[in-house]
């Protein structure tokens, strides 16, 4: 199976402590990592060991990747979408935990993982020397401290747009600094997404306070004490920046005693066109390249030998979004045919091929144990069109039903090849598709309002459980009721029991209850369905050295990788 | 000449003021989400919304003149308009902000070169195939090298230029690892070598197109011309075929010719906005693209007049340019 496959390599290619130290650089300011299981060697041979055949780190030179949708803003507190792959270059957080492996910690503002009073209590220690880069925006060159923690947190809970708004409000009871050193949160009960949520590239990463203190917009400018600093006048809003090495920058690399990052400027560009990113990943134009399958990999690897492929699960999906507030959405036998009709194999052979990803269920399967096994889905999510439309003709009396569905025209997250097939299945066990496609921009807006009876839809990408869970809930993923009501809202005992799953700190026992959970959810007919998450082969240039692996996105806060032409 | 010159200029104005209302008019009652809520995002609040709009002038009245279909009517006037802002910003040379906050004029100025440079060698490329493969298919009718040319041409119209723009940037990757370059835009006056690499390639994609029109019409004009008395007479005169074709049918086969080529640079500008986005040329045509995305009406209407001025400017040089290719056209 893919799945063991995945999850062997995934073991494989689990860091190992001295990894942990080298790839973070704790260095001349402190111990900034903290290794919360043991590591040794546990599995990751010589060869394999970042600077054992490296070389020395070259200083210089720019990375370049490409986005290819509009950023929005960039805004820290607010900016989703590609904009969160620059936050972790230009500001802080106080730590982080690696999602992919829970083993890896980046302690960045604070000085280690906070101290535990109890499970609701969290202390941070910050870490001296956190100093904000040379700016043009009247922010002094001053080390951030505890105060600037607070100002975050309360513009989080101030701003409804704001990404973390439904931590803040439902599980912060208080967040205080009580000197420029010490600061503490307490959640309103156990919280067991705490260190994920506030290490997040997504709303996790924190501006300095005079920008809530002066109203200093931060949509398209800002500065912080991260590794690096906008170049002035080089952000645009399609997705384009120029970012600059933070010669304030606290952190060094242990190895060399050096100064992160290594590279000069980090720049991002905008290429929208798929075949002109690859022709500018093969031509060295680019520094890095996102493959589509494992096939493209092997056609690129063919001209280009020498380059690197970083292989994940993607944590993200397509998904099929209906609105149960609404008929027939509301008619739990209705939400189980649309369950039924999918063949989400289907969509695994013919976008990415059988060994490029894997079907889903509510939790998609790149969450390893979170997710239900192949087996219990074939059981709770069968494909049975025969059965759709049984269960149609029961509840309407007729062979087929109407249904109304929004979707962008994109092809992001391969959603263009997921129409046609959804489409296909859907006719195929009963149901009449009154198509309603739009620019992604309108789609987004009115997704967002849940302005839809159904929707076929593009998601973020979700490290945790939590969100995917969330999508069930009355309150949705956002926590305000945007994007999607749950069947949470029809049934009070699974938004309990959604709500009850955050509050299990145990890991072993949260595993349990989330697969309990989505057994309920099933039974109750689900109002959000994923349909397949796909690998992700993220191809680099062979001049990148030393950009860390096995850690999913927490490899946007490290900064002691190098090119070793001075371009790539 | 003066006075016709005169009147095609009123005539001009005329149009581009109906152009401008037509363009408002469409871009508001089009389908699609309000640009304020687009651009409010996530988590959207009343109050901010409202401060978008007002920002935006979303909440001024389209049109500076209104009437309330009342009996009797009533006229009713505002001092602030969308409409009236806009064209304000136009004739004040500002042209207004785009949705990131920056100036669209600016924009432009930036954007203005990429997008000439492509469209010059665009149309140098569409007259250079054109006109000469024209003839050539023209004096060899019916002839292996007609067919060949013909076929050509019928391929370059009814291949999509986008399809064609993939196939150029991924072949050459395929084969010999080569590629343009994709990343901004570089200079002829910085580094010209790079720069005809940059802009060559999509101006032989939108040429392509161009050019397989000119060429059927430039093969039939010049058929029709071949078969004119005078043409003829110059042949029983015992002049050389070469100067039969050069100085006495070419010129006159050119004048419908010269029409289309005017028209083919207007239609080339739509064809930019696509392959703009190919090739990642930050052109107007990008900036266009972008900019219908996200509803940005300032810059959506601003470049559709711009288009609508090109044209009627290319009309009229087009009709002036009759003057000088065939002196038997005089304008009254």
């Amino acid at each position: 199976m893919a799945t063991k496959s995945y999850w062997q390599r995934f073991q494989r290619e689990r860091i190992s402590r001295r990894r942990l130290l080298v790839a973070t650089g704790a260095g001349a300011t402190g111990l900034a990592v903290v290794a919360a299981c043991g590591g040794g060697g546990d599995g990751t041979d010589a060869d394999e060991t970042p600077g054992a055949e490296l070389g020395d780190p070259v200083r210089g030179g720019r990375y370049i990747y490409s986005t290819n949708g509009d950023w929005g803003t960039i805004d820290p507190v607010t900016s989703v979408g590609f904009a969160p792959a620059i936050f972790p270059r230009l500001y802080n957080v106080l730590v982080e935990q690696s999602r992919r492996d829970p083993s890896f910690f980046f302690a960045d503002l604070a000085e280690t993982l906070p101290e535990q009073v109890d499970e609701e209590t969290y202390n941070y220690t910050i870490r001296p020397g956190v100093k904000i880069a040379p700016n043009d925006l009247g922010i002094p060159e001053r080390d951030l401290d505890a105060f600037d923690a607070e100002s975050w947190l309360k513009r989080i809970s101030e701003d409804e747009r704001a990404v973390h708004r439904a931590f803040t409000n439902q599980w912060l009871q208080s967040f205080e600094a009580s000197d420029a050193t010490n600061f503490q949160i307490k959640t309103a009960g156990p919280y067991s997404y705490f260190l994920p949520r506030l290490g997040s590239p997504l709303g996790g990463c924190m501006p300095p306070k005079e920008f809530a203190e002066q109203e200093i917009s931060l949509e398209s400018q800002g500065v912080g004490a991260g590794p690096f600093r906008i170049q002035a006048g080089t952000f645009e809003e399609t997705g384009e920046i120029i970012l600059e090495r933070n010669t304030n920058y606290y952190r060094m690399d242990e190895r060399t005693g050096e100064q992160l990052p290594y590279v000069d400027e980090f720049q991002a560009v905008r290429l929208d066109d798929r075949s002109a990113r690859r022709a500018a990943f093969q031509t060295n134009q680019i520094s890095t390249y996102t493959a589509e399958t494992a096939d493209e990999v092997t056609e690129i690897r063919a001209a280009k030998p020498d380059l690197q492929v970083f292989e994940d699960p993607s944590n993200t999906f397509i998904a099929f979004s209906m609105n149960p507030t609404k008929p027939p959405w509301d008619n739990a036998d209705i939400r189980k045919a649309a369950m039924f009709a999918l063949n989400r194999q289907d969509y695994v052979d013919i976008i990415v091929g059988p060994e490029g990803g894997q079907v889903n269920g509510l939790v998609h399967w790149s969450l390893g144990p979170f997710a239900l096994s192949p087996e219990e889905l074939d059981e709770l999510q069968p494909f049975d069109p025969e059965r759709s439309k049984q269960l149609i003709r029961d509840a309407t009396g007729e062979d087929t039903i109407k249904i109304k569905v929004i979707y962008p025209v994109t092809d992001i997250q391969f959603h263009d090849k997921h129409l046609p097939i959804w489409l296909q299945q859907m006719a195929a066990a009963g149901f009449d598709v009154e198509e309603d496609p739009m620019d992604f921009g309108t789609w987004l807006l009115r997704y967002q309002n849940v302005e839809y009876d159904a929707s076929l839809a593009l998601n973020q990408i979700y490290e945790t459980a939590e969100v995917p869970m969330d999508w069930h809930s009355k309150n949705g993923p956002q926590g305000g009721g945007e994007f999607a009501i749950g069947i949470g809202e029809l049934l009070p005992e699974i938004e309990q029991a959604i709500s009850d799953t955050k509050a299990i700190i145990d890991p072993e026992e949260q595993i349990a209850n989330i697969h309990e959970v989505q057994k309920q959810i099933y039974e109750a007919g689900p109002a959000f369905l994923p349909i397949m998450t796909w690998n992700s082969f993220v191809l680099r240039q062979g001049a990148v050295k030393n950009w860390p692996r096995g850690i999913g996105a927490s490899n946007l806060y490290l900064n002691d990788w190098w090119l070793d032409t001075g371009t790539a | 000449m003066g006075r016709y010159i005169t009147r095609r200029l009123i005539q001009a104005a005329v149009i581009l003021v109906v152009l401008s209302l037509s363009v408002f008019v469409l871009l508001h009652v089009a389908p699609g989400a309000d640009p304020a809520q687009l651009r409010c995002g996530l988590g959207c609040t009343d109050e901010r919304l409202a401060a978008i709009r007002e920002d935006l002038g979303l909440n001024d009245p389209l049109f500076p003149v209104s009437i309330d279909i009342t009996d009797p009517p009533i006229v009713s006037f505002a001092s602030a308009s969308q409409y009236g802002t806009w064209i304000g910003n136009l004739f004040s040379g500002s042209l207004g902000i785009d949705f990131n906050g920056g100036s669209v004029a600016k924009q432009l100025q930036n954007r203005l070169p990429v997008t000439g440079e492509l469209l010059l060698f665009t149309f140098i490329t569409t007259v250079v195939i054109g006109i000469p493969f024209g003839i050539i298919s023209a004096i060899s009718r019916n002839s292996p090298a007609d067919y060949g040319v013909r076929f050509g041409a019928i391929l370059g119209l009814a291949v999509p230029n986008f399809w064609v723009a993939t196939l150029v940037i991924l072949i050459p990757i395929q084969l010999w690892g080569y590629a343009p370059p994709l990343i901004g835009s570089v200079s002829f006056f910085d580094n010209p070598w790079d720069n005809l690499r940059q802009f060559v390639p999509p101006a032989i994609v939108l040429g392509a197109v161009s050019s397989a029109g000119v060429l059927r019409l430039t093969r039939s004009s010049m058929l029709e011309v071949m078969r004119q008395d005078y043409v003829r007479t110059a042949r029983s005169k015992g002049l050389g075929e070469w100067v039969v074709i050069t100085r006495h049918a070419l010129k006159n086969s050119l004048i419908p010719v010269v029409t289309v080529l005017g028209l083919q640079l207007v239609a080339l500008l739509g064809g930019a906005v696509i392959i703009e986005q190919v090739f990642n040329l930050p052109g107007i045509g990008k900036y266009f693209f972008e900019a219908l995305f996200r509803k940005d009406f300032q810059v959506v209407q601003t470049l559709t007049l711009y288009i609508g001025v090109v044209v009627v400017l290319m009309n009229l040089s087009v009709d002036i340019l009759y003057a000088w290719l065939d002196p038997r056209i005089r304008y009254s």
